[in-house]
């Protein structure tokens, strides 16, 4: 691996279950035949995708619903292990998908400030450190003590994305998470993703946003079906390519 | 930082003899995050019941009595010891399945956060058998007043108790570890697994022991290693160990790290690939 690239993909292949149940599971077990039903369990997922990404790079997904944009996010955040192909990241790596990892109803907003950031990596230290600015910047005020089933649901929201946002890796991968809460707060938090995703870190982020992935990614790539289907560092000549796939389906 | 060590592995599934190492140091280098998700089950257990952790103490002493009464019932006659070795025996057993099964269903159990961020998976099973380690630590000290209301001396083969303790749940933690990739592909794993605890638990002496056990018989009920595991913690308090041998003691111990290891090379070996079937 180069030194300059941080995040190395080599034919990545992941095969995805269709069924998830048991009990066909078990059916599978005394009804196969051949190989041949078996085969028609999974679906390619991710197919065979090569890809390096360099430190300091702001790379964006995009790409029409399924083509695998989310479980790429998560083979490089180490989620998924490949089926066939290899992968290696260096450095430390946060993957931003849903708010609040962990966060528990009858504990109190500090306590799930601990425990989320303990899961995002954070050590005891730097959330002593980050708590102020955390509950600052949420805006929940006393409430940081009481438990987060008294927050109304744009508060916990607040709090969640406060969390995030004080993360600050290396590798910073980006499922999406960006719009939460009133308003006045979504602007907010766009605007602190936008501040987060200019700063020293190498970013991989997923959104539909042409604004957005106009404004600050460096480079675009187009997932179809798996497979990667535009890569360009003409970010409009990506995002038309897009449209037109879309359109198709 | 502590957290600049969490980089993904180049080799996700490493060989037979890394996996305990490896698990090993992925939850060395994750201690903190061990101890909230600890503290996490005891605040989520124990939330919203008035008395709390007197629960601990309280449901292993009402299981005593049921089964004093019972056992009063079938024989007919019981020496005033018995409800202090059933207690031992409920308490060390329940802390044993329970954390085997919780185990099993650990990774199950936090699809959710599996799928949303990436951490070490050992942390889970470790987590639960930290929670149950502490619980029975704090719920066993239920004896001390038993022991001395009997006038029970406190004597060397003490340390009989945690040694028996921390095997148990050594053992628990990896028979959980073992099932606990297979119980994402198949959910059935975990009533199999609870209905042969189910079975454990008549097999291995709770609520009777080895003295009632006729003497042909004791040798093969001493096979299992969770039996002697409950027959230490008596011996431990009674300060009596002429029921089982230090071969027996060995041996069981030995199963105990066997069964600790081989779970956790099957587990940190299946876990990554087992983890796209949640």
């Amino acid at each position: 691996m180069k030194d300059d690239i941080v995040i190395s993909l080599e034919n990545v292949v992941l095969d995805f279950p269709i069924t998830k149940s048991s009990q066909t599971f078990l059916k599978e077990i005394f009804t196969r035949r051949s190989k041949k039903s078996n085969l028609g369990k999974f679906y390619r997922a991710v197919d065979n995708i090569t890809l390096d990404i360099k430190k300091g790079e702001v790379l964006g997904i995009i790409g029409p619903n399924g083509a695998g944009k989310s479980t790429l996010l998560r083979i490089i955040a180490g989620i998924y292990a490949p089926d066939q192909g290899s992968l290696s990241v260096k450095g430390q790596i946060s993957l931003l998908a849903g708010l609040g990892a962990g966060f528990q109803r009858n504990m109190t907003g500090k306590e799930n400030i601990f425990l989320s950031g303990s899961i995002y990596g954070l050590s005891k230290s730097e959330l002593t450190e980050l708590i102020p600015s955390i509950v600052e910047y949420a805006g929940i005020g006393d409430f940081i003590d009481q438990p987060l089933r008294t927050y109304s649901s744009g508060m916990r929201a607040r709090l969640a994305f406060s969390l995030t946002s004080h993360i600050s890796p290396e590798i910073l991968l980006i499922d999406e998470v960006l719009s939460v809460g009133d308003s006045s707060f979504k602007q907010k938090s766009t605007s602190r993703i936008v501040e987060m995703v200019k700063g020293e870190a190498t970013v991989v982020m997923v959104s539909h946003n042409a604004e957005i992935l106009r404004e600050i990614c460096d480079r675009v790539v187009c997932l179809n079906k798996g497979k990667i289907d535009t890569i360009s560092d003409n970010i409009n000549e990506v995002i038309l390519r897009y449209r037109e796939l879309s359109k198709q389906k | 930082m502590e957290s600049k060590e969490r980089v993904i592995e180049l080799n996700p599934t490493p060989s037979i003899f890394a996996s305990p190492f490896r698990m090993y140091s992925n939850i060395s280098k994750n201690r903190g995050l061990l101890k909230n998700m600890i503290s996490r089950d005891f605040k989520v257990n124990y939330y919203g019941h008035v008395l709390g952790y007197f629960w601990s103490l309280l449901e292993p002493l009402a299981l005593t009595a049921i089964f004093f009464v019972v056992f009063v019932i079938l024989r007919g006659n019981a020496d005033t010891l018995l409800p202090l070795k059933i207690m031992i025996g409920i308490l060390i057993f329940n802390a044993f399945s329970r954390t085997v099964s919780s185990c099993t269903s650990s990774l199950v159990a936090n699809s959710s956060l599996i799928q949303q961020v990436y951490f070490p998976r050992e942390i889970f099973p470790t987590a639960i058998t930290g929670f149950r380690f502490i619980s029975l630590c704090l719920s066993i000290l239920i004896i001390i007043p038993y022991m001395i209301y009997e006038d029970l001396a406190l004597t060397k083969y003490i340390v009989l108790l945690p040694i028996s303790m921390i095997s148990a749940l050594m053992m628990a933690q990896g028979l959980g570890m073992m099932f606990a990739s297979l119980q994402i592909r198949i959910r059935d794993v975990k009533q199999v697994v609870d209905l042969i605890l189910r079975a454990a638990f008549f097999l291995s002496g709770v609520f009777y022991g080895a003295e009632h056990i006729p003497p042909e018989h004791i040798d093969t009920f001493l096979l299992n290693p969770v039996a002697v595991f409950l027959e230490m913690g008596r011996a431990a308090v009674l300060g009596d160990t002429s029921l089982i041998t230090t071969m027996q003691v060995a041996r069981s111990i030995g199963i105990s790290i066997f069964c600790f290891i081989l779970g956790s090379i099957i587990f940190v070996r299946s876990e990554r690939r087992a983890v796209k079937f949640l």
